[in-house]
């Protein structure tokens, strides 16, 4: 119990010295932002969606596989990504950040496992500028619109799950979204005088998300060769609120009903396939959003191959590979973007007592590509997750 | 941790349909009546000696003259002399055989490209050099005692040469070895020079003076060695004193002149139209960080001839702290910068009329900061030059009450509402 405390504390503070999180696409630009799913390395290395995977894992859009755990569990999942860009304007460039999609913890209580766990939901942030013409003292002249938004909107979330007997669980989620946005616009005069330089033009909003959501799933091992998952989320509407001294409105964006449904099946010692699937359909927001945008149903499907017994050095390392395929929700240009991800990674044991993981971490490496009628984005994501377990 | 290594870049697009609505941004002139008020001219900020330069005159435009006031310090009273078997040693037995009255002329700052006659005396009356005037040759506590002829005389004649600006910038007077000796008592307070035009139409500034003395050492009575007494004091007088303008305004000279106002922001904007569309309606209340751009336009115009600027002036603006405690007020930070805001010459007499802007933008900011319901606060500006004195000549605007009354220049930029996308 110490141990685990230890160790759950020193991964919250690892996580709050850490860089804050960052943009890590344009496609933040578009609607509501992009979508950053709270899932582990594990998970990712494997093209998974965050439900059905056979072992331990503390998945918010899998409630019921916590109610498997035995014992108190933490993660932390860390994921850097270095994204190369071209749009349709010309206009190319690259970008990295780093962003913390998952932070968790669970605990046995009341024959079941308590949860708790800090999530990433959408991604709002990124930059943009313009060059405008004024006419000042009788001539042309060129001015610089700086435009930053930097804002995300994520999910604390509370649960509870539980065994139904010995090989099925069932478990929920209540969660509170939280987040803030914060939407800044300078006008740049450094190119005028008059006979002195113009002071910069500043304004800027703020808002502050609210919201509920519950998500109920279930979970069953077929024997030792299988487990079946599925999991529905139902979300109220998001409220944006805006502060003192923002000149906006409130506002509230309704949020779909996120479908997720994934199995794993060991066909042989050592080996393992999984396949899962999401859908979500955020029609409704569109008429919520005043900027036109367009829209699509999330329909992302995803499937990968994990080899356990894999070896190197003497020591046994988990490989996996994925692939994962599916539509964002918002876009920048007229079609719905397409996302597709292959992906590669390993899991690493730091200590083992009766074959449960003690500590250890996954890490997953992603190449993908995201892309609509005007914007393109290849990028290279890693994902670390560190996951301790232990009374 | 290898991920807190990582740079952050954020994501940057150049499509323009991600930003918000383009703010607006306009160009704004208050007229003297909706933000200026209560303009008063004060004179007598410093005196001519503080310029550690002279100026003379002759009937300058007809009216002006004026003549520089000089007095040296004591006399080297050791020099290394080589004797006569060409050892080299301190003499202290200096004798001061002659010497001459050394005059550099600014030639920028003067007025005459032709010969002018000058005129050198020995002042015959005490005379002290910070209060000296045209009329008074002592105004201290206590003692005003005026010259007995107007214009620092009467003097002893010493002399008369032509400075002509085509041959050099200096002049000299000769001088015998009494006048010489005459000088060398520095506890009298009668000792002085005074240097004067003698061509009329002309005005001129001394940028230094300085007494070259020949003397003959007396360990080598055969070699003729010329040392150089420092000019102690030196100040100018001039006739006539310029009154104050009654409407106009009036900025330098020497004593220096300031103009003063006060100033406020119009309580409500009401146009123009472009403006209260982007803020939603008028009348309007300007916010302090929507103002990117303020100062004060001044229009120049020709002052008087005898007083025309024949060198840039350097122009400032500072908050007036105390305004009942005028002429003595006390001034806050300088809005105009280091050095001021320079103003060519000819804005004051060939190019009269030239618009000059004194930027003063985070003064206005904070008077909108420190508005009060729907008013903004009353706060008094001195208009001055960057160094008082900074030359005999003054720089001349229109005051209010004619068209090229003095405007409030903004540039203001609104921006509509932001939302979420």
């Amino acid at each position: 119990m110490n141990q685990f405390l230890r160790i759950s504390v020193l991964l919250l503070i690892v996580s709050l010295t850490t860089t804050r999180s960052s943009a890590q696409s344009l496609y933040n630009a578009a609607g509501m932002g992009l979508p950053v799913e709270a899932i582990d390395g594990r998970a990712r290395a494997l093209g998974n969606l965050g439900i059905g995977l056979w072992g331990n894992s503390l998945l918010p859009g899998d409630p019921a596989a916590a109610g498997m755990l035995i014992m108190p569990s933490a993660v932390i999942v860390g994921q850097p990504s270095w994204v190369k860009y071209d749009h349709e304007s010309g206009n190319s460039g690259s970008i990295r950040g780093n962003r913390f999609p998952l932070m968790g913890v669970g605990y046995p209580i009341f024959s079941g496992m308590f949860t708790l766990s800090l999530s990433s939901f959408l991604d709002q942030h990124y930059k943009s500028q313009r060059s405008s013409e004024l006419k000042l003292r009788g001539e042309q002249r060129e001015v610089t619109d700086l435009f930053e938004q930097d804002g995300s909107i994520g999910s604390l979330n509370f649960g509870y799950s539980r065994p139904l007997g010995t090989s099925a669980a069932i478990g929920f989620n209540f969660g509170r979204y939280a987040g803030a946005i914060l939407r800044r616009l300078e006008r740049d005069f450094s190119t005028i005088s008059l006979p002195v330089t113009l002071e910069s033009y500043e304004t800027s909003s703020r808002w502050t998300y609210s919201g509920n959501s519950l998500t109920g799933g279930v979970a069953a091992n077929v024997g030792s060769v299988a487990r079946v998952a599925a999991s529905v989320t139902w979300s109220g509407n998001l409220n944006a609120t805006a502060s003192d001294g923002t000149r906006g409105m409130d506002r509230e964006f309704s949020l779909p009903i996120q479908y997720r449904l994934g199995t794993s099946v060991v066909l042989a010692p050592g080996l393992m396939i999984t396949a899962s699937a999401i859908r979500a359909d955020w029609a409704n927001i569109q008429g919520d959003l005043d900027t036109p945008t367009a829209v699509g149903s999330t329909n992302n499907i995803g499937a990968g191959v994990e080899f356990s017994q894999a070896s190197l050095f003497g020591l046994t390392i988990p490989l996996r590979f994925g692939y994962r395929i599916g539509k964002l929700p918002f876009s920048l240009g007229s079609e719905t973007a397409t996302e597709r991800i292959l992906a590669g990674g390993l899991g690493l044991s730091f200590s083992e007592a009766n074959d449960i993981v003690l500590g250890g971490a996954d890490i997953a490496i992603e190449r993908g590509r995201r892309s609509d009628s005007i914007l393109t984005e290849g990028f290279w994501r890693a994902t670390i997750s560190l996951r301790v377990s232990g009374f | 941790m290898g991920i807190a290594a990582c740079q952050e870049e954020s994501p940057t697009t150049l499509d323009a349909n991600l930003l918000p609505e383009e703010p607006i941004t306009l160009e704004i002139e208050i007229p003297w009546e909706d933000f200026a008020s209560d303009l008063e001219v004060f004179g007598g900020y410093g005196a001519p000696w503080e310029l550690g330069t002279g100026v003379i005159a002759k009937a300058f435009a007809g009216v002006l003259d004026a003549r520089t006031l000089a007095r040296f310090g004591a006399y080297p009273r050791v020099h290394q002399v080589r004797d006569t078997t060409g050892t080299t040693r301190p003499d202290s037995s200096l004798t001061f055989v002659g010497g001459r009255v050394v005059v550099v002329f600014d030639t920028i700052a003067s007025t005459d490209n032709g010969p002018v006659r000058l005129g050198l005396g020995a002042t015959q009356t005490r005379w002290d050099n910070r209060t000296v005037t045209w009329v008074t040759a002592v105004d201290t506590l206590n003692d005003l005692t005026p010259w007995p002829q107007p214009g620092a005389g009467p003097v002893t004649l010493i002399g008369t040469t032509v400075w002509d600006p085509a041959e050099g910038d200096s002049a000299w007077f000769e001088l015998d070895s009494l006048q010489v000796e005459a000088w060398a008592d520095t506890a009298d307070l009668s000792r002085g020079a005074r240097i004067e035009s003698l061509t009329e139409n002309t005005r001129l500034q001394i940028s230094k003076v300085a007494l070259r003395l020949d003397t003959r050492p007396s360990s080598n009575p055969d070699t003729l060695v010329v040392l150089t007494a420092q000019r102690d004091e030196i100040s100018f007088v001039y006739n006539p004193f310029p009154e104050a303008p009654e409407d106009g305004i009036r900025i330098g000279g020497a004593p220096a002149w300031r103009t003063i106002l006060n100033v406020k922001m119009p309580d409500k904007l009401k146009g123009p139209a472009e403006l209260c569309a982007a803020a939603g309606g008028c009348p309007l209340e300007i916010e302090p960080l929507w103002l990117n751009y303020a100062a004060i336009s001044l229009t120049s115009e020709r002052g008087e001839q005898a007083f025309q600027p024949t060198d840039s002036i350097g122009l400032d603006l500072r908050q007036v702290l105390r305004r009942d405690a005028l002429p003595k007020a006390p001034l806050g930070e300088s809005l105009a910068g280091l050095l001021g805001y320079r103003v060519g010459p000819d804005a004051f007499g060939t190019n009269a009329g030239t618009e000059i802007e004194i930027p003063m933008t985070e003064f206005v900011r904070d008077l909108l900061r420190e508005q009060d319901g729907n008013a903004t606060p009353t706060k008094t500006l001195a208009l001055l030059s960057v160094f008082e004195p900074i030359s005999i000549a003054y720089a001349s605007f229109h005051g209010p009450g004619d068209e090229s009354a003095p405007v409030l220049k903004l540039v203001v930029t609104v921006g509509r509402p932001m939302e979420l996308p």
